[in-house]
């Protein structure tokens, strides 16, 4: 208690709004799983299967004529790719980020977004891990990256970038899945035990692992949480570290950079914020759940935005220093071209969207504006795609021998399994909503009393004129 | 590499192998006593080598070699000695064939023209072959070629065409009309001879065709020294050459025997302080005119003012020259006072070692050449007038004169063999009309061409891998062109045809040999019957024999003669090589054709053979589309290349498609900005734009042949369209970068280091891996590297390189695993500096491909080499990617390798690759395999220069040289250890096995900077 | 071991930590509490004893790390080395990131097992007898009538004066 008690003292405003009780959270986040969809939701999902389904068109031409069919050439061997991979698994890091790092600093506020953004990571880790095995010239045999006793017995590299996303990801992947997981059972148990037809009390029965709320379980698993809280911490910045390193420990001038783990986690929080943003000013509107993910929440991840969005750009600008400052005639170049060459105006995309929109929200007007926060979490997307993009095709047009300088330009298949990969997100995002509470509801249940103008007692009362005939029931 | 050579019997099957033939004693190497570990070693050799050539093209037929012939040893290849046929310079090759078929051609390294050249030096033995010679089996495996005989588009038997034909010249004869006969330029003597049997059996008269040749050299040679043939230009001796326009490096006649021997005189010798100097005036930029140490923009129409003004400088030095002076065409060339002056006392100082050329067409302006020649002392040292080329070349206004014949209905029949005059020359049009009026018209070819189109009786001749021929591409060297394999289609010898039209029904070999033994075999010596020297000559292929004159074998007046076809040089002229230089006949040609220039045309139109292509006759040969323009670097298409000043006053850029007109020709083309083109010349490649070249080559590029007659005014403007272009490098400044390195010779002989200053040691924890044995590594002199192009053709036929098309070129997805890669460097973008520089798999030390790799499909072997395991790969590109060279190449798709008869020109060493697999350079791993197996079988040890990867091979100019770095002895680390040698991006770390060396210029101590 | 069980439900957090903190102090048998969110103090009210999973954890991660450097340099360098970019067999340094990460993946499958097998965690048939609302909004604090001691009308005032809405008897 003391912990509820130096909250009051601070007098911070409450996390949930709208004087909810227990009862009300149970109520308001269980009824989109209870009911049926509702008409905007059946818009919604129309839309992100049909962008699933042009994308898995292109994947099919792409998989049964070539990677001929995609823009590359000789000089650029990666663009779109390696671009939304590396774009998916930054979207992906935010939600761990929020569960773990948040959880380890006691920030509260984290319970009632915390739910939506680990089935983001995951959602967008799935997305994010389609990429480095559809790039493969022979995807078929992607499973040779996997070290096994085979016939014909190779091993794998283990001093290649690209085995160590392989178990980066799939860790990653495996590690934000059981952390969601063990965090929904509680919830399905609720889902259970309010279940009506026997089909969804089976089912959410078997997902829910006959949880029953005993006390001896809690104290093992808010242990539990914690352990996998304080690994899923380091976890979120080797990944997105390993991530980097696929170009950091390249010798490419624009790639081969110091700089790149502490900047590409960074980049990763603040795109990751900026989708937690953009998902959850809608899912709130959508499922109507404002009073849990208050504009008290929206705001502080604005201020997250804020924050890693500046230290993005001290990233770009570091880098172009150090560019200068080398004296290394290659770096200078690539950094030169990237700003002034002929896909600068990629260059200048990023830096608009990821450096200069989030500087409007210094203003509380436009932190606590939904709009405005909403046009500013998609412009960060947009920039920090454009990021990636920069640093992989810029980089790899102009490279060290001028005779093999060439250019670049998507083709339908490489959109198409960009939008795809929305597509898939958002279906997987969708279909979510539908089958799990959105809201972590014994999280956010645990903090209701914290709340400094909240009046227990009322409430209890209450509740015992109400209780005994259903007790006897 | 044991290279031995055999021959065929008349059947064309591998005959018995000669008593002490090498590959008698190879095949006991490997068939006699061996112990247990090396039979097991064969074995398994064997049986991977069987597995990797199955592995991606499964075996739908195999039919066993019943009765095995002797010669042919499951994966061993069988070699022949032959002579090139792509072009009449007649290249010494050696034909690699396996399980029966040749799949490689390589120069000869002892024949005299494209061989080892006397001065060259130490090193390995290798013999020259340009792009065009290594291209040759893909044109054999064209499945588009013309098979049997045709009559009115039907298939009929030969002997219903030889009575067809009979009949029609019989006709034609009886009622008064000509009977004509044109071929491309020869230089196989036994097939002139044949010719004069046909011809004076059926009244025939032979008119050579060669729209583009030396004609004109030979014409002003046959007034100035009585001689009608081309001297060989001695570029080795020479310290200086002038040339004017001429190609001779790229693609003027003999190309590779040329570079060849530039290379050799070229070559920078500190301690003589000796080094050749190329002078080069020309009009557009031209592969010799990149390398020239000096050159200036000159207009072709102002290359007689040029030498007359030269002669006037040097009329002094000799009372002949003084003699035409009057006769000089009048006015000043633009080139300035001060560099003529300059240019004449180089010339005078190099006085017996000078060589002056010329690519004109006209024969005045070679007599000038000729005139200056002859005052510098070049006949008989730079320029030999013994020994000279021996082809029968076009005279002057024949073809006119045939138009003109057709046009007026005096032609009966015309048969026309290996020329394509529908198509070529100025006056292709009126040829093509003239043409629809001669009642029969017969076509010998062994491809399609508008010409065959054109024909209603077509002859199929066999290519000249698969048929007998003799060349004498010089006097004193004849040689043999033998079949490497049984002819693919039901092809006919084009001599045998002529012979059966005549009224001989004599074999063609039969013919050949009775010729040799009539008029080579009374000359030799060494061999006691004609059997044994014609076997060991089919083994050299080529003999060193000096033939004055050929006669008929059976013993009539010899109607060829040594210096062309006809007329006959007065015998004993060829003799001695002391040709009398006659000024007064010079004089009296000139005055004859003296003209005087008008104002200049602002353009001025430079049709020219390009590097690849040379005049179009291999136009459905897709290895030679596929091969960037070595300037340009623009395939599967021709283009107009103008000058930087003239693309800015007409506002065009490269890719925009501009309108060429001349008079009434016009054609389109996508425009070339060339820096280094002079600003009123249009330049445009010949031979492209064919109509019925077969699927390969129809309508690739535009035909600019329309356009060349005539002295209408050239206009040039832009449709406002735009292509891509297939263009593989398309960015050519070196932005500063320290990639190639150059020195001029003067500072070179004050400092050994001139331009290469040592890179900087890196420091590193780790000590590194050992390599014991074996080290293979590279050096290439950018000195000596030309851009030829030839390494590109011959490492895409030796490693089944496939052809990816104009489309796949344009998004810069070529595959070769060898480049060329061309930079411009200097501040003027008139007056450029050009550099190639050969970028391949540097197979580096610390390789950074391989660290990226997660499933290790690319690692290094114990002799230094990094591999590529293509069924390892999955294809993440990122090897590619983190490669500073970018040498990498991805198959992108599965290249069509579906027609059965080009497949036959896979190399079955190499496997081919599948989709979604990494491939490069492997330094031609399957060669050093060979080479090592070769030298255990033989029981030595492996010598320097035994192995050579295709690209060091072709090399006319020896650029590229390979061996074992740890061997100390070796030329390669020699040459890597030299103080020229640099690594390319040595600050990396990566630790390259190919090293460079500074490109070396002598541009001479006063020399303006070019 | 069978003991008749009291469920008593309250409607609060509280007034399930003041009836569970008396009912220890009187010596009445906590069989357990039910509750739709963890509640801080509980495990110290009902005298439940620290988890050892963080020592299961840090176990899982041992092996991980272990494993993962025996693997990557078995095959490196002892099964089949091969040069590779020049650097040596063992190239610890780039081992590194997979030793990490193998270390997490099993320190994290371990402890989330461990937690599922401790606490009888497993896909079920049939839902398990939970108190009603427990996962909702009901907090059950059940005692066992086990020996002597246990005085059955103390306990349910106790019950009815910390605000109990029901309480209910049944069995384990």
């Amino acid at each position: 208690m003391t912990v509820h008690a130096a909250e009051a003292v601070l007098d911070e405003p409450p996390i949930v709004t709208d004087g909810k009780t227990v009862t009300d959270v149970t109520e308001d986040v269980c009824r989109p799983v209870e009911r049926g969809p509702t008409i905007w939701w059946f818009l919604a999902f129309g839309v992100a299967l049909a962008a699933l389904i042009f994308g898995a068109v292109a994947v099919y031409h792409t998989v049964t004529v070539g990677i001929g069919t995609w823009g590359l050439n000789r000089t650029i061997g990666w663009a779109f790719d390696i671009t939304n991979f590396v774009f998916w698994v930054g979207i992906g890091h935010a939600g761990t980020l929020i569960s773990a790092i948040l959880l380890l600093f006691r920030q509260k506020w984290r319970m009632s977004i915390a739910r939506a953004a680990e089935a983001m990571t995951i959602f967008a880790v799935c997305c994010a891990g389609l990429f480095p095995i559809l790039h493969m010239g022979r995807p078929w045999l992607g499973f040779w990256n996997i070290p096994y006793p085979n016939s014909r017995a190779l091993w794998v590299n283990f001093r290649s970038p690209l085995l160590w996303d392989v178990f980066a990801i799939s860790t990653y992947l495996i590690i934000s899945a059981v952390f969601w997981y063990v965090g929904l059972v509680p919830d399905l148990a609720t889902v259970r035990d309010r279940a009506k037809g026997k089909v969804r009390k089976f089912v959410y029965g078997l997902l829910s692992l006959g949880w029953d709320g005993s006390a001896r379980t809690w104290a093992r698993y808010e242990v539990a949480c914690l352990l996998l809280a304080g690994l899923a911490a380091p976890l979120v910045v080797s990944v997105h570290s390993v991530v980097s390193f696929d170009f950091a420990t390249s010798l490419l001038p624009g790639w081969h950079a110091t700089i790149f783990p502490p900047y590409f986690v960074t980049g990763a929080i603040f795109s990751g914020f900026a989708m937690v943003l953009t998902l959850l000013i809608i899912t709130r509107k959508v499922l109507g759940i404002q009073a849990y993910i208050t504009i008290k929440h929206l705001e502080n991840m604005c201020k997250v935005i804020l924050v890693t969005g500046m230290l993005v750009g001290l990233a770009y600008g570091t880098e172009m220093f150090i560019a200068f400052y080398s004296g290394n005639e290659h770096e200078r170049f690539v950094f030169m071209n990237r700003a002034t060459g002929p896909m600068a105006w990629s260059y200048w995309i990023m830096v608009g969207c990821n450096v200069l929109s989030p500087q409007i929200l210094w203003f509380k007007r436009a932190r606590t504006s939904v709009p405005i926060m909403f046009v500013v979490s998609i412009l960060v997307n947009v920039g920090m795609w454009f990021e990636r993009f920069v640093i992989i095709v810029t980089t790899l047009h102009r490279d060290f021998l001028p005779a093999n300088w060439s250019s670049y330009s998507p083709t339908w298949t490489e959109v198409g399994m960009f939008v795809g990969s929305f597509g898939l997100f958002f279906t997987l995002f969708l279909l979510f909503v539908r089958v799990a509470p959105v809201v972590a509801m014994a999280e956010v249940k645990s903090i209701l009393h914290a709340r400094p103008h909240h009046d227990a007692a009322t409430e209890t009362k209450e509740a015992r004129h109400v209780e005994p005939k259903e007790v006897h029931a | 590499m044991t290279t031995f050579w055999t021959k065929l019997d008349d059947e064309g099957k591998p005959a018995a192998p000669a008593e002490s033939s090498p590959e008698r004693e190879e095949s006991e190497g490997l068939l006699g006593p061996v112990g247990r570990r090396d039979f097991l070693k064969t074995v398994g050799f064997g049986a991977a080598a069987v597995a990797a050539s199955s592995c991606e093209t499964p075996v739908r037929f195999a039919l066993p070699l019943v009765a095995a012939d002797e010669q042919v040893v499951a994966g061993r290849a069988t070699w022949f000695a032959s002579s090139c046929g792509g072009c009449p310079a007649a290249c010494g090759v050696l034909l690699k064939t396996r399980d029966g078929r040749p799949i490689k051609v390589e120069g000869n390294p002892d024949h005299p023209v494209n061989g080892h050249v006397r001065t060259e030096g130490q090193g390995a033995r290798v013999g020259a072959l340009c792009a065009v010679g290594q291209a040759a089996p893909l044109s054999l495996y064209d499945s588009n070629r013309p098979d049997g005989a045709t009559l009115e588009g039907r298939s009929v038997q030969w002997s219903e065409l030889d009575r067809h034909v009979a009949e029609a010249l019989a006709a034609a004869r009886s009622s008064g009309k000509d009977v004509v006969l044109v071929t491309g330029p020869l230089s196989s003597p036994s097939t002139l001879l044949a010719i004069t049997r046909f011809t004076a059996a059926t009244g025939a008269r032979h008119v050579v065709f060669d729209p583009i040749g030396p004609a004109a050299i030979a014409e002003a040679n046959r007034i100035a020294l009585g001689k009608r043939a081309l001297p060989v230009e001695r570029l080795e001796r020479a310290e200086l050459v002038l040339s004017l326009g001429a190609d001779l490096l790229g693609s003027a006649h003999s190309p590779a025997e040329h570079t060849r021997r530039w290379a050799v005189g070229h070559r920078p010798d500190r301690r003589a302080r000796l080094m050749g100097r190329w002078v080069q005036l020309e009009g557009r930029m031209s592969l010799t005119g990149a390398h020239a140490d000096e050159r200036h923009r000159v207009r072709p129409s102002d290359y007689p003012l040029v030498l007359a003004a030269l002669v006037r400088r040097l009329a002094d030095e000799n009372p002949g020259l003084r003699s035409i002076v009057a006769r000089l065409p009048s006015g000043e060339p633009e080139l300035p006072a001060a560099a003529l002056d300059r240019i004449a006392r180089m010339l005078l100082d190099a006085r017996g070692r000078a060589l002056v050329a010329c690519d004109s067409p006209e024969v005045e302006t070679q007599l000038l050449v000729s005139a200056l020649n002859e005052t510098l002392g070049a006949h008989g040292t730079t320029l030999d007038v013994a020994d000279v080329r021996r082809w029968a070349l076009p005279e002057a206004g024949a073809i006119g004169s045939l138009i003109d014949a057709m046009a007026s209905g005096r032609v009966g029949a015309i048969v026309i063999w290996d020329a394509n005059p529908v198509f070529a020359g100025p006056d292709a049009a009126r040829f093509r009309q003239a043409l629809e009026r001669v009642p029969t018209r017969i076509a010998i070819s062994d491809r399609k061409s508008e010409t065959v189109a054109a024909c209603q009786v077509v002859a199929a001749a066999p290519h000249f891998l698969e048929g007998w021929s003799d060349a004498e591409a010089r006097r004193g060297t004849v040689a043999i062109t033998q079949p490497a394999m049984r002819p693919l289609g039901r092809t006919r010898a084009a001599q045998e045809s002529l012979l059966r039209w005549a009224g001989d029904e004599v074999g063609w070999l039969d013919w050949l040999r009775r010729s040799w033994a009539h008029n080579v075999f009374p000359r030799q010596r060494g061999a006691s019957s004609f059997t044994a020297f014609w076997d060991s000559t089919l083994e050299r292929g080529f003999a060193e024999v000096a033939v004055d004159s050929w006669t008929l074998p059976d013993g009539s007046e010899p109607r060829y003669g040594a210096g062309g076809v006809s007329p006959a040089p007065a015998p004993g002229a060829l003799d001695g090589g002391t040709a009398v230089f006659d000024w007064a006949a010079v004089a009296t040609a000139l005055s004859t054709s003296r003209r005087s220039p008008g104002a200049r045309p602002t353009l001025e139109l430079v049709a020219h053979a390009s590097v690849a292509l040379r005049e179009g006759r291999d136009a459905n040969n897709p290895w030679l589309h596929e091969l960037p323009d070595p300037i340009s670097k623009v395939c599967w298409t021709n283009h107009a290349s103008i000058s930087p000043s003239t693309a800015r006053r007409l506002g065009l850029h490269d890719g925009d498609v501009a309108r060429l007109e001349v008079g009434r020709g016009t054609v389109e083309l996508p425009v070339i900005v060339q820096p280094g083109q002079h600003d009123a010349v249009v330049s445009v490649a010949v031979g492209y734009g064919r109509r019925t070249a077969g699927p390969v080559g129809d309508g690739v590029g535009g035909n600019v042949w329309p356009l060349v007659a005539g002295d209408a005014p050239v206009r040039l403007r832009g449709t406002g369209s735009q292509v891509v272009l297939p263009r593989p490098q398309t960015e050519s400044g070196l932005h500063e970068r320290d990639l190639v390195r150059t020195a001029t010779f003067d500072a070179l002989i004050d400092d050994p280091r001139a331009g290469n200053p040592r890179s900087r040691h890196h420091l590193s924890i780790w000590p590194g891996h050992r390599y014991e044995g074996h080290r293979w590594a590279m050096a290439i002199d950018l000195g000596a590297c030309t851009g030829c192009s030839a390494c590109v053709v011959a490492c895409q036929v030796e490693n089944n390189v496939p052809v990816v098309g104009p489309e796949e070129m344009a998004r810069n997805r070529e595959m070769s695993w060898i480049r060329v890669d061309r930079y411009y460097g200097g501040e003027n973008p008139d007056e450029p500096e050009v550099v190639h520089q050969p970028m391949m798999c540097q197979h580096c030390e610390n390789a950074p491909c391989e660290t990226v790799c997660p499933v290790i499909a690319t690692a290094h072997s114990s002799e230094g080499l990094n591999q590529q395991v293509y069924n390892r790969c999955v294809g993440t590109r990122y090897c590619a990617n983190n490669c500073p060279y970018k040498a990498r190449r991805f198959n992108w798709f599965d290249y069509p390798h579906e027609d059965a008869t080009a497949r036959l020109a896979l190399n079955p060493d190499v496997v081919v690759r599948s989709r979604g697999v990494m491939e490069k350079c492997s330094f031609c791993v399957q060669r050093i395999q060979d080479a090592k197996w070769s030298a255990r079988r033989d029981g030595r040890a492996l010598a320097d220069g035994d192995i050579q990867p295709a690209c060091a091979q072709s090399c006319p100019a020896r650029a590229i040289v390979f061996g074992d770095v740890h061997d100390p002895n070796s030329e390669v680390a020699r040459l890597v250890h030299g103080q020229r040698a640099y690594r390319v991006l040595a600050e990396l770390n990566v630790i390259p096995s190919v090293s460079y060396l500074t490109r070396i210029r002598n541009p001479g101590p006063d020399g303006e900077a070019t | 071991m069978s003991a008749r069980l009291l469920y008593a439900s309250f409607g609060d957090e509280t007034a399930l930590l003041a009836a569970t903190a008396e009912a220890r102090r009187l010596g009445v048998a906590i069989h357990d509490a039910y509750t739709p969110h963890p509640v801080h103090g509980l495990d110290e009210a009902m005298g439940l004893r620290r988890s050892r999973l963080p020592w299961i954890c840090f176990t899982g991660g041992a092996v991980g790390l272990g494993l993962a450097s025996l693997m990557q340099w078995w095959m490196s360098a002892v099964d089949w080395p091969l040069v590779i970019g020049g650097k040596p067999f063992g190239s610890w340094p780039a081992f590194a990131p997979v030793m990490f990460e193998t270390m997490v993946l099993l320190a994290g499958l371990s402890t989330a097992f461990a937690l599922f097998l401790r606490s009888r965690l497993r896909p079920r048939i049939s839902a398990p007898a939970v108190p009603p609302r427990a996962t909702q909004d009901r907090y059950v604090l059940a005692l066992a009538e086990r020996d002597g001691s246990f005085d059955r009308r103390e306990v349910m005032s106790l019950l009815h004066r910390h605000g109990a809405l029901s309480i209910q008897e049944g069995d384990t």
